[in-house]
């Protein structure tokens, strides 16, 4: 209950920013072009003749040139924004720092009607219900209940550590903590590690000394965002707690970071890990091909993440990849992010990355819908770091804000990007940006680059990137595109007209008249009257 | 609604303009480079009905009602002479003066019982319609292109974009000395019906409307427009604007230009009220009717349409019968 009443609350906030907002008077309106004509009938209305103008800067010109008069200020508009010299159209155009005072009334307009409601029912004021009743079990989570609960663990856990006998010492720390995840549901964090720490231990072992201690950290962390608490009981049996707050911070950016990303975001999620733990070595097997390359190259800390991941992250990647599914680089960017951008830090061997990108493909089940994609090439890892800076960043983003951006740079453009399937990726990049930015007409230019059959998939991706990435972006990005295209539009035309015009009688010396009477028809009455001027313009008449 | 019929006419050059009566709503006096004057009733049977024919002896290049009952009127005429006829009469001629080159335009002053004509040799005529005889002779600086007459002013277009405006009472200077906001040559100046200012045309697909009084904030009001061009292709066809017509209650006017259309509009909320395309010809004449229910126009190919060697021109005459409101103004916001 609780979940859907913060979602529920999450979405009137994004609902109420999104809402299209007047600069002027601070309304706000379903949509835009309803923002539109209210602009032109409340703003831009010509007071003179009532003609509707678009912008503050298209009435002053109106004013000016039709009733010679200057425009002094927008009607209809609060104080402080009657300024003519901002060129307002719809929701463009709107000062940065208004803008954001805007969003930030709104968002106390809603907070205030929240804690209102609150108020009204009975309930715990904002803010303090979910965080404080997670807050609170942390809390509650001494240190050396953790060690019972990871000495209790690790018992359970003899079954399911064997899976990962390498990084004994360290797993066994960590098959503690995840003991303590299990006992304590609400410590997802722990449950995560367990289920990694055998991959992501001898990976560590096999890399370098300091990503093996990070990625340890690192398991804790990357759930850590809310479990830190939970996070450091786990690390400090192995390590005292002073460790976890900072270990685990570098961990995190550097290799654990990226995996993980996805996961503290869905921080409910996370209790589902205890129950995920069993499934880690399930995971591992279709990764299987991953992990053990990979443990050995110091991967492995951060497959153990991602198999983690998988059987948690899958269900909120599956997400993802649907709406992405043709867009494989996009699947594969979500996978790189995470594995590939941890074991690329370490990096101890660029092979296994071009493994991890196969992998991450394969174990996701989105990733398996890639491959069937007309673009072989594009699942590999190549076509993801393109792919990903455009259509995978979004869903990425979703997941991996942060973390993404950094991981796609580093890792894909090592081993992915340089062999054949860049070019490939690039043009599908190509093709996913010239959707994202343009319209149909973009679209159609793309395909024809690519030939006939990327159009089909790049159109399909359009939509789905769309979904996937920023739809909002890209649409306002349109909406751009599409107004300064009209823009253009009409002062061509207007140039046009001032540039190039064609005078049927452009003899400015004599009349049509002066000319008829030189006709000959007319001689008896006009010749004599101007015969020399008439002749000259004659010639001239048919020079021109 | 608007109803557009063609008057059978057996015209056979160019119609250099159309008045009607200021006494009978569907009378119409046309006068042509075919060396006639004619009157007609544009509402007998269903294309109209020749009342008289007069023959002129020189093509008429300007023509309009003298006095009130439209029994009268006067011709200028390329022969240099403007004559004056007595239309119930057909034989009964008089020429009233006679300049040194053709004499381009003719305007009556009802309120002076004025007539004045000018021509091409810079020289302007006054003739008193009461004694049909010559008053006075002025000579301009430019050769005169078109008169326009108002209680008791007289606006006169020359070459060289010139305008004058004349008190009739004190001909000796003009009142005001004015440089047409046009930057092309003047084809025709009309006096507002409420006496406060003009419109004139230019062949360069432009009107504009200015006030006589010459006061900073009168003047301010002056404007200009661009009208009757076509595009064809990247180019804008601009033609000429051969006749303006006020509407003598509603004050708004109609243009007519050399791509045979006519457009009407309101001078004071400076738009335009409706558009007829589709004439033939060049519009060379407009007139409205005394009560402001008909517009003749007369559509003719000349030079004006770049169509002056077409071996069989088009010279037709048209009546529009104007709806209830559909030449009023629209109401100020």
């Amino acid at each position: 209950m609780v979940s859907r009443k913060k979602r529920s609350h999450k979405d009137d906030a994004q609902e109420q920013l999104a809402r299209p907002w007047c600069y002027y008077c601070e309304r706000d309106f379903d949509d835009v072009k309803i923002l539109h004509s209210h602009q032109k009938a409340k703003h831009f209305k010509c007071e003179r003749c009532r003609k509707p103008l678009n912008t503050a800067g298209g009435l002053a010109v109106h004013m000016t040139q039709v009733h010679k008069e200057t425009l002094k200020e927008v009607k209809n508009a609060i104080p402080g924004r009657e300024s003519t010299d901002i060129e307002i159209f719809g929701m463009e155009g709107i000062p940065e720092d208004i803008l954001q005072a805007h969003q930030t009334r709104v968002l106390a307009q809603i907070h205030q009607k929240e804690t209102e409601r609150r108020a009204a029912q009975g309930l715990p004021p904002l803010g303090q219900e979910g965080n404080a009743k997670k807050k609170i079990k942390v809390d509650s989570v001494d240190p050396e209940e953790i060690m019972k609960r990871l000495a209790a663990h690790k018992a359970a856990q003899a079954g399911p550590s064997n899976g990962a006998p390498q990084a004994t010492g360290s797993q066994s720390p960590m098959s503690t903590h995840d003991t303590g995840g299990n006992a304590s549901p609400a410590q997802p964090p722990s449950v995560m590690s367990p289920g990694f720490p055998p991959n992501a231990y001898a990976a560590p072992p096999s890399a370098t000394p300091q990503p093996f201690q990070q990625p340890p950290q690192q398991y804790g962390m990357p759930p850590a965002p809310q479990f830190p608490n939970a996070q450091a009981p786990y690390g400090q049996p192995s390590q005292p707690p002073p460790f976890y707050p900072p270990p685990v911070q570098q961990g995190f950016n550097q290799p654990p970071a990226q995996p993980y990303p996805g996961f503290p975001p869905q921080p409910q999620q996370q209790p589902a890990y205890g129950g995920y733990q069993p499934p880690p070595a399930q995971v591992q097997p279709p990764y299987g091909g991953y992990p053990p390359a990979q443990p050995p190259q110091a991967y492995p800390p951060a497959q153990p993440a991602y198999h983690a991941p998988p059987a948690q992250a899958q269900p909120p990647f599956h997400q993802p990849l649907p709406s992405i599914p043709q867009l494989q680089p996009t699947t594969i960017a979500p996978p790189q992010n995470i594995p590939g951008l941890p074991a690329r830090p370490n990096i101890p061997g660029l092979p296994p990355r071009p493994k991890f990108s196969t992998p991450p493909a394969a174990p996701g089940n989105a990733y398996h819908q890639p491959p069937p994609n007309p673009q072989p090439s594009y699942p590999v890892g190549p076509p993801a770091p393109q792919n990903r800076s455009t259509n995978a960043s979004p869903p990425a983003n979703q997941f991996f804000p942060p973390p993404i951006p950094n991981t796609y740079q580093a890792a894909p453009q090592k081993p992915f990007v340089p062999p054949p399937v860049a070019p490939h990726q690039q043009p599908t990049a190509g093709n996913g940006e010239v959707i994202i930015n343009g319209d149909g007409q973009v679209i159609l230019s793309g395909g024809k680059d690519w030939t006939g059959n990327p159009i089909p998939q790049a159109v399909v991706p359009k939509g789905e990137a769309k979904v996937d990435s920023a739809p909002e972006q890209k649409d306002e990005k349109k909406k751009d595109e599409k107004d300064v295209a009209k823009a253009a539009e009409k002062e061509d035309t207007g140039r046009r007209r001032d540039k190039d015009t064609k005078m049927v009688y452009s003899d400015n010396e004599y009349s049509p008249e002066e000319k008829r009477a030189t006709l000959a028809k007319y001689a008896v009455f006009g010749v004599r009257i101007f015969p020399s001027r008439t002749e000259k313009t004659d010639t001239e008449m048919t020079s021109s | 609604m608007s109803n557009n019929f063609e008057i059978s006419t057996t015209i056979s050059d160019a119609i250099s303009s159309v008045n009607y009566s200021p006494s009978a709503p569907t009378t119409l006096l046309v006068s042509s480079w075919d060396q006639t004057l004619r009157l007609i009733d544009t509402h007998a049977g269903t294309s109209g009905r020749e009342l008289a024919r007069i023959d002129t002896s020189a093509p008429v290049l300007d023509a309009c009602f003298v006095g009130h009952d439209g029994t009268k009127a006067v011709a200028a005429g390329l022969d240099q002479s403007v004559k004056y006829f007595d239309l119930s009469r057909s034989t009964r001629t008089a020429t009233l003066s006679s300049h040194s080159t053709a004499a381009k335009a003719v305007a009556y002053n009802n309120d002076l019982s004025t007539i004045i004509s000018g021509s091409w040799d810079c020289s302007l005529h006054l003739h008193d319609a009461r004694t049909a005889s010559q008053t006075s002779s002025h000579t301009l600086p430019h050769k005169i292109f078109s008169l326009s007459t108002i209680t008791n002013k007289l606006v006169v277009a020359m070459a060289c974009r010139s305008i004058h405006i004349y008190d009739l009472r004190s001909m000796s200077e003009p009142l005001q000395r004015r440089e047409s906001s046009l930057k092309f040559m003047t084809r025709t100046v009309r006096c507002m019906p409420n006496g406060e200012g003009y419109a004139s045309s230019s062949i360069e697909g432009r009107v504009a409307v200015e006030f006589f009084d010459p006061s900073k904030e009168s003047q301010s009001r002056k404007y200009a427009f661009k009208c009757h061009r076509q595009p064809e292709g990247d180019v804008d066809v601009v033609y000429p604007v051969n006749a303006l017509a006020f509407h003598p209650t509603y004050g708004t006017f109609a243009s007519g230009g050399g791509d045979g259309v006519v457009a009407l509009w309101d001078g004071v909320a400076k738009r335009r009220l409706k558009q007829y395309p589709g004439y033939p010809a060049s519009i060379a004449a407009m007139g409205f009717s005394n009560n402001g229910k008909y517009l003749a126009i007369a559509s003719c190919n000349g030079f004006e349409d770049g169509k002056e060697t077409v071996p069989n021109p088009e010279n037709k005459l048209f009546v529009r019968e104007m709806g209830e409101n559909e030449a009023k103004p629209k109401s100020m916001g």
